[in-house]
């Protein structure tokens, strides 16, 4: 590799690494700030879901459920940023095609897929359990897959592909080493 | 049957250092001592044309085939 590139690689890694560090931090504390401020948070589900028929008052039992149906998505998230900033210590450090960053890089496709899947099916049951007490026949059953949905699958799936070829490149790296 | 590298004797007829052989080929001296240790899977043909051209020798002058016991 190129001692231009490594640099690049090296600059670009640094400040990623930086923004995910702030991003881990910020995350959390955003996520917990927004489950304090329930009128917000109501108006949120009011405006997301405004196709479907909402009860008056949503009681706080719905609340803590899509809360925490919420924090699971936030979970991977965290996940996936974790597996970032890893990856970019790896590259600051100069280490760029091992089995390590493989590692992380499948990790990072992996968690993207799942964010994806969470995203998908807590649509789903967000809606179910806002609708869940309206009368008989407005209870809404919503399986929808938006645009999120599909570029985090497809991304995921993308960078689990990568990961795999960066174990091959790793490998192909490690062989080329005991050559002289 | 296995590579037995016969770089060492080579240096030795030759009268050169491992330092200045490195230093001419442009590989590292821990490269060459692995290599003339035969601690490596391979030896790049660049790499082998230049040894040939330092020490003034064939390939074959360098590497032997010999029956493993």
């Amino acid at each position: 590799m190129s001692s231009y590139n490594q640099s690049n690689i090296r600059r670009l890694a640094k400040f990623l690494f930086y923004v995910t560090t702030l991003a881990l931090l910020a995350l959390p504390v955003l996520f917990i700030v927004a489950c304090t401020q329930t009128e917000m948070l109501t108006e949120w589900l009011r405006e997301t879901y405004s196709d479907y028929r909402l009860p008056d008052v949503i009681s706080s039992t719905k609340f803590a459920s899509i809360l925490a149906i919420e924090a699971i998505g936030v979970f991977l998230t965290l996940f996936v940023l974790w597996q970032m900033r890893a990856l970019f210590a790896l590259y600051m450090s100069g280490e760029t095609l091992t089995e390590r960053c493989a590692k992380r890089i499948l990790r990072i496709g992996q968690g993207l897929v799942a964010v994806g899947c969470v995203s998908f099916f807590s649509k789903t049951i967000v809606v179910l359990i806002l609708t869940f007490h309206n009368p008989p026949g407005q209870r809404t059953l919503s399986i929808s897959f938006g645009d999120g949905d599909l570029g985090f699958l497809l991304a995921g799936a993308l960078i689990v592909v990568i990961g795999w070829v960066s174990k091959e490149a790793a490998r192909a790296a490690e062989e080329n080493k005991a050559f002289v | 049957m296995e590579i037995i590298v016969r770089l060492d004797v080579m240096m030795a007829t030759r009268k050169i250092k491992g330092k200045d052989l490195a230093a001419r080929i442009g590989i590292t001296e821990q490269n060459l001592s692995l290599l003339k240790s035969g601690k490596v899977k391979g030896i790049r043909f660049e790499t082998l044309a230049k040894i040939c051209k330092e020490l003034e020798c064939q390939p074959g002058d360098i590497l032997e085939a010999a029956e493993t016991d």
